[in-house]
């Protein structure tokens, strides 16, 4: 998800039916540049090198996100289906449509992964390592990150631990909000809700934790775009 | 100019003059519709391999392994579709949450966003369909891409 203003100008988005490495490619109906959908940068065309602000988007189910925000609005469907044309690709063991430039073999190609990036390099939690630990508190890359699986709604999340210039560590909390996890931290034991990073008991109360550049990938396609990534258990 | 007349005379009879309109309305079509000019261009040109050089101030917390200043770092470009094959949204359309519930399952998967007080849900099946929605949201214009 990406802003779609760059220096003053508006772009418009379209699906160009180009890939970079099994990646969409976008292009934009002003230049007609293309945009690695990856990268969020033009590759090609009258813009390229230029680069696209990232937006954090949270991926969740429904019912979660209408629990948070009553007051959301929803992409109208106007009658389509909630069965999605993507559903076999995302667990048959093929690696995208042309295939990866490099196998690595420490995981199944379809395995998902919370890909996370410090300032000097990347870093992957399988969902696989998550069930086992469901909150990693790591530090790569000059990162203080806390990655976790949020097994209720199926999604990986990681944040800075470092809020209010205190470094936190974090547990699963014995009991979750409603029908929310919850994090406690050992330093004030405070309790966070998981999918929004923000504090919502203890002496952080309203502190929200920032989220780190991060993305949920299927193992195959993090390491053809991050083939030196290093992965956690590894 | 002679090639034309005779084009015409060959074109005598009823069926001739249904065969030549024909053609021509498929000429019109191909011109001036880009999505069939791409569709039949594939036709002919399945795949196309184009070596992409990252140039300018690339994310490199991303990109690791590929040094954005370096020229020799390609990325190839593979065409599987025409352009706008699969349609993005540009004017996207909301309903309320309550006007959703009879159509949006608890566990249907949604990327959320939330920007100055203002909260979108847009179904991954649906994004699956359109791959990209150009939507405005808390002022702030964004592309949400699957």
């Amino acid at each position: 998800m990406y802003a779609r203003q760059v220096e003053g100008t508006v772009y418009t988005f379209g699906v160009s039916g180009k890939l970079i490495r099994n990646a969409m490619v976008m292009y934009d109906h002003q230049t007609r540049s293309l945009w690695s959908h990856f990268l969020g940068q033009a590759v090609k065309g009258e813009l390229v090198g230029t680069v696209l602000d990232f937006v954090p988007v949270t991926h969740t189910t429904w019912a979660a996100w209408r629990e948070l925000n009553p007051d959301t609005l929803v992409l109208d469907k106007r009658g389509r289906s909630s069965r999605d044309s993507y559903q076999s690709y995302y667990t048959n063991g093929s690696a995208g449509v042309i295939g990866e430039s490099v196998r690595d073999e420490r995981l199944p190609r379809k395995e998902r992964v919370v890909g996370v990036a410090g300032a000097t390099g990347v870093k992957a939690y399988s969902f696989s390592a998550l069930e086992l630990t469901p909150v990693v508190n790591d530090t790569f890359a000059d990162l203080d990150v806390v990655v976790l699986l949020d097994a209720a709604i199926q999604t990986g999340l990681a944040y800075s631990r470092t809020v209010e210039g205190r470094t936190l560590t974090f547990d699963l909390a014995p009991d979750g909000v409603g029908i929310f996890t919850a994090l406690v931290d050992r330093e004030t034991g405070s309790r966070w809700l998981a999918l929004t990073g923000r504090a919502v008991e203890g002496e952080m109360k309203g502190a929200t934790l920032e989220r780190v550049l991060s993305h949920l990938s299927f193992w195959f396609a993090w390491t053809d775009w991050n083939p030196e990534t290093a992965l956690y258990g590894d | 100019m002679l090639l034309k007349v005779g084009f015409w005379r060959g074109g005598e009879g009823v069926l001739g003059k249904v065969i030549i309109f024909g053609v021509a309305v498929l000429i019109v079509a191909w011109l001036a519709v880009p999505h069939l000019r791409d569709a039949s261009f594939n036709l002919i040109r399945p795949s196309e391999d184009v070596t992409v050089v990252l140039r300018g101030e690339a994310r490199p917390s991303l990109t690791l392994g590929i040094d954005p200043a370096d020229a020799e770092s390609p990325f190839q470009m593979v065409t599987l579709l025409g352009f706008d094959a699969i349609p993005a949204i540009l004017e996207p359309e909301f309903v309320t949450a309550s006007e959703a519930e009879g159509w949006m399952l608890p566990g249907e998967q949604v990327l959320g966003l939330s920007i100055n007080g203002e909260s979108r849900a847009y179904s991954v099946p649906l994004l699956s369909r359109h791959e990209i929605v150009n939507d405005v949201v808390g002022g702030v214009p964004v592309a949400v891409t699957w």
